[in-house]
């Protein structure tokens, strides 16, 4: 590790891989911009307005990327890279979905990548060099206020497609996924600390559960069901690494097993999606009709897809936001679905990667959950699309349209570029800087977090 | 012009996508370390990840790429689809071939949906139909996911589902390629003139079937209601009377009881009176010859055969011989033969992709030994005999190749196979023997071609609503055997009358087409397991076979 400063030159020459990334995202977003234009897409009068977003979007792509290096950022160059790229794509569906239809310029629905760009880096300057660790002493209050946010949406909140909403159809919900990551990596942190792995009696496991239950329960009151999955798919996880003890899966899956029932026989919103799931064909124009209009998009689509600009997306439902996978598939194919796959799994690499190289339990525990979240929640909406899962009403990160999934997942972006950053400090005890070559570091056990006294 | 640039800008796109992709890959892997460091458990997480991604990727193919392996999606996007071009459509149904590549069934673009049946009402009983409205029958029914290009059991139909994936503008199903001979068929279903009955001609040397007519036919490219409404109380043209109808079998039965006699060592002479015979017990009628009959109605006494043998009985088809024989010989016997001679067991045709073309099965209720009169009359073919008509072929080309026959198969693809002997090779040549003296100096004098010689047994079997139905069952050329043919017409009268003629133009058009030279023959595994195919469930056998794949 040098000791000498970094400077802005340093910076430069440290974040090439992003701007090459950038440079290649660009043209690939502008060839599609080119081809859905070239298509003068159905029924769409074509304004130059109707472009405007995306075009504001391919303008904030370097300027984002300045902006890292002048603050000298050393964080990883390849997490802002596939986020730019994913978000892209997602960018040029809604476009071509005609989502942006002729927002005025002073319109905010312009500039919500932008806002949620700046929102990433705002975040990520807060928290930067090792300053993430401000959060540890918060993990309780964050439960208080996701339970506090659950419990305004609850009451104040609007039915609309089977979900709660708040006034403008803006969804805090979302939020509350980061909170209570911040939540549970917190309190797992703190058994880390008190003790080795797993916690022995039932006392130390009185805060997780009071912390988790109320704003579960909620969630089950606004019978949110997906979120309710992702959540508890993602405490598991986190329970298993922390603790390293693979059993909490097996009671998890019973738990899972057991709730399954319960709604199934206690919901019928939940029973007639599962049934839809089961058998497609039992009532096709009726409860199955989603599911099969999306299957028949991605049938539609085959292997190279309709051309960019050229399907038919009107015909799926909630084309937009759940079902844009859908939409990829139809005019990408399966070839497009591939490439959006590969996007996101060179984010969950990088992701996992920032969280093994963190120093200490809380960054770790706090990093896996923001990307094992991100992951079940590609992995729900996509399962939902290809029927592998039923519709869970999860929508998919960077590329379905809704400003607060897309505030949320920016916010997880910006506090895992945080962490990536070596720290600079407080702590002395960095890891080396991201895209150092070495040899990886290796902790005792099989387990996430090493026993806290052996650095 | 636009098209083209169309084109040009999504290659463009989506190498700019995979060269974006394949350089972040390149700098992850590059930058150390490349994975989440050992021993922390992520690397796991990671990989449980990635292995989810790839299962639901694998799992979308299912639906994006092979969604034509789907019936039901299929159908569902047949009906419901409101894209300017049907998706479901792309896929080209396959074409059912004759053995010389005729077409009996074909799709074709720009409107993949008509189904045409060139040969419509000569092949609608064992082709089927593949109807938008009506669904599917017989072989389209049986082998549905071949023809639809979605099966992946031989390296062809790999090729072909590899090439309908990349390519589904131009994709198509697997042709099905059937022994059967259309020139033949269509000959046979000429010959029956629209008279109710069926043809069955099978080679004997593998089994193959070249004729399996039926009529009445309908036409599977014009299907309406009414046809499925009226069609069983009239005429049933619905039904293929070759594989599903079951008739007393008459004096065609006493093939196997002739069998069965000969096998037991039976040499006697039998009595043969005018006055017929009646078997032992209460309250049996005398069964009697025709001839007694006929001379009753010209005012006059017929003397009857007096004591004959089996080749005169045989040749001369006497219901009083073998009403005699048939108890002589004891229920326990004849019980046995009919076991070998595969009565009341189930016999599959065709074993397609999404189900089966079943025989119905022949029934010889197992008669009581305290009941000499059922015997009598299912020696003579009458009482609860029911047979069908490929059944009878199959013995008489079990006989044609010296007793033991390959089982009937239908498609090209199916490799021939021997079913178990019925009966001992000299039985089947001394059987031959006896039929070609039936039809040189007995009941089927008819059929004594010049420069053909044809052995065969008529049939007259008796039905209680109406004239007698006219079987004759032969072999041709006798000396080699090339066609074992069995015909039955619906009331046709004497078997000689109208069953004989549409034998033996058969086997002339036979001869013109030349299938009745000697060809070489093909060297299966003679003493390879001999079982009978089984169907699983009897129960669901339609007018057409059909046996659903559960």
């Amino acid at each position: 590790m040098s000791r000498s400063p970094f400077t802005i030159r340093d910076a430069w020459r440290q974040r090439r891989q992003e701007r090459s990334l950038f440079f290649w995202s660009f043209l690939s977003i502008l060839a599609g911009y080119l081809l859905v234009t070239a298509h003068k897409t159905g029924n769409l009068p074509l304004h130059w307005q109707n472009s405007l977003p995306l075009l504001v979007y391919l303008v904030a792509m370097p300027i984002l990327h300045l902006i890292l290096v002048l603050i000298k950022f050393r964080g990883d160059p390849l997490l802002p890279a596939a986020v730019f790229f994913l978000a892209g794509l997602g960018m040029l569906i809604q476009f071509r979905l005609g989502t942006f239809a002729i927002p005025v310029p002073g319109k905010p629905a312009t500039y919500v990548f932008p806002a949620a760009f700046a929102l990433m880096l705002a975040v990520t300057v807060c928290f930067r060099g090792g300053r993430f660790r401000l959060l540890e002493p918060l993990a309780f209050p964050c439960a208080l206020l996701a339970a506090i946010l659950m419990g305004a949406i609850l009451f104040l909140g609007q039915r609309y497609r089977g979900a709660l909403f708040m006034p403008g159809y803006t969804n805090p919900a979302e939020l509350i996924k980061i909170l209570l990551i911040i939540f549970l990596a917190g309190t797992l942190a703190r058994w880390r600390k008190e003790g080795a792995g797993a916690p022995r009696g039932f006392l130390p496991w009185v805060p997780l559960l009071v912390g988790w239950a109320a704003p579960m329960g909620m969630l089950l009151l606004q019978r949110d069901l997906g979120m309710l999955v992702l959540l508890n798919a993602v405490l598991l996880v986190l329970l298993v690494a922390a603790t390293g003890r693979v059993s909490y899966l097996t009671l998890g899956f019973l738990g899972a097993g057991a709730l399954g029932v319960a709604i199934f026989i206690f919901s019928a919103h939940g029973q007639a999606r599962f049934a839809a799931w089961l058998a497609p064909f039992v009532d096709p124009t009726g409860k199955s009709w989603q599911i099969l209009q999306s299957l028949s998009a991605l049938y539609a689509g085959g292997l190279w897809g309709v051309g960019l600009g050229s399907g038919s997306p009107r015909l799926i439902p909630i084309a937009s936001s759940d079902f844009i996978y859908a939409v990829i598939g139809e005019e990408m194919g399966y070839a497009g679905c591939g490439i959006v796959l590969a996007g996101y799994l060179l984010l969950f690499t990088r992701g996992y990667r920032i969280a093994g190289t963190s120093p200490d339990p809380f960054g770790r525990l706090l990093a896996a959950g923001i990307v094992t979240t991100m992951a079940f929640q590609v992995l729900l909406n996509i399962g939902g699309v290809i029927k592998a899962l039923p519709l869970t009403g999860i929508t998919l990160p960077f590329i379905s349209h809704g400003g607060s999934s897309l505030v949320t997942a920016c916010i997880g972006i910006g506090l895992l570029l945080a962490l990536s950053e070596p720290d600079t400090g407080a702590a002395k005890t960095a890891g080396s800087p991201t895209l150092r070559k070495g040899k990886p570091k290796r902790s005792a056990g099989p387990r996430l977090i090493s026993p806290a006294g052996k650095k | 012009m636009h098209q083209a640039l169309n084109s040009l800008l999504t290659l463009v796109f989506f190498l700019f996508c995979f060269w974006t992709l394949a350089l972040g890959f390149r700098y992850s892997r590059a930058a150390a370390p490349a994975k989440p460091a050992a021993g922390t458990g992520l690397r796991r997480l990671l990989r449980c990840v990635v292995l989810l991604f790839v299962a639901f990727f694998l799992y979308q193919a299912t639906w994006q790429l092979a969604g034509f392996s789907r019936p039901a999606f299929m159908d569902f996007m047949r009906k419901y689809s409101r894209r300017p071009v049907n998706p479901a459509n792309e896929m080209i149904r396959g074409r059912i071939l004759d053995r010389n590549g005729i077409e009996l069934a074909l799709s074709a673009r720009p409107d993949p949906l008509l189904r045409r049946y060139p040969r419509g009402r000569s092949f609608c009983h064992l082709v089927g139909y593949a109807d938008p409205m009506f669904g599917l029958s017989g072989l389209e029914a049986a082998d549905n996911t071949f023809l639809n290009g979605s099966t992946l059991a031989s390296r062809d139909e790999l090729g072909r589902f590899g090439m309908n994936i990349l390519n589904r503008r131009k994709a198509e199903g697997n042709a099905l390629g059937l022994t059967l001979d259309a020139r033949l068929q269509e000959t046979a279903v000429a010959l029956l003139r629209g008279r109710p009955g069926a043809v069955v001609a099978i080679q004997p040397q593998d089994g193959s079937l070249l004729v399996l007519a039926s009529a009445p036919a309908f036409n599977p490219e014009s299907l309406d209601a009414s046809l499925f409404n009226e069609g069983i109380k009239r005429a049933s043209p619905l039904l293929n009377r070759a594989t599903q109808g079951v008739y007393p079998a008459g004096s065609v039965i006493k093939i196997m009881v002739a069998a069965c006699a000969m096998e037991n060592g039976f040499a006697d002479l039998l009595d043969c009176p005018p006055e017929g015979y009646t078997p032992p017990g209460p309250r049996h009628r005398p069964i009697r010859d025709h001839e007694y009959y006929e001379y009753q109605r010209r005012g006059q006494a017929w003397p009857g055969w007096g004591r004959i043998g089996l080749e005169k009985g045989f040749a001369r088809s006497s219901n009083v011989f073998f009403a005699q024989l048939g108890v002589r010989l004891g229920s326990q016997r004849l019980n046995r033969a009919a076991e070998r001679f595969l009565f009341n067991q189930p016999l599959t045709l065709f074993e397609g992709s999404s189900g089966a073309i079943a025989v119905r099965q022949s029934a010889w209720p197992v008669v009581r030994p305290e009941d000499p009169g059922s015997l009598a009359q299912q020696s003579i073919g009458q009482g609860a005999l029911l047979v069908t008509p490929l059944h009878m072929a199959l013995v008489a080309a079990a006989i044609a190749y010296g007793g033991r026959p390959y089982a009937p198969r239908l498609a090209m693809r199916t490799p021939p196979r021997l079913l178990d002997a019925i009966m001992d090779p000299g039985v089947a040549e001394k059987l031959k023997q006896l039929m070609r003296e039936a039809v040189e100096h007995g009941t089927g004098q008819g059929a004594n071609l010049k420069d053909l010689p044809i052995a065969g047994k008529t049939g007259t079997a008796q039905v209680p609503d109406g004239a007698d139905h006219s079987w004759f069952v032969c072999l041709a050329p006798v000396e080699r055997p090339a066609l074992a043919i069995a015909v039955i017409i619906e009331h046709g009268g004497y078997g000689a009358a109208a069953a004989l003629p549409v034998a033996t133009g058969l086997v002339k058009e036979a001869k013109k087409l030349g299938l009745l030279e000697a060809k070489p023959e093909p060297s299966p595994e003679r003493d390879g397991p001999g079982k009978n195919i089984l169907n699983p469930h009897p129960e669901f056998q339609g007018t057409s076979g059909f046996v659903p794949r559960i």
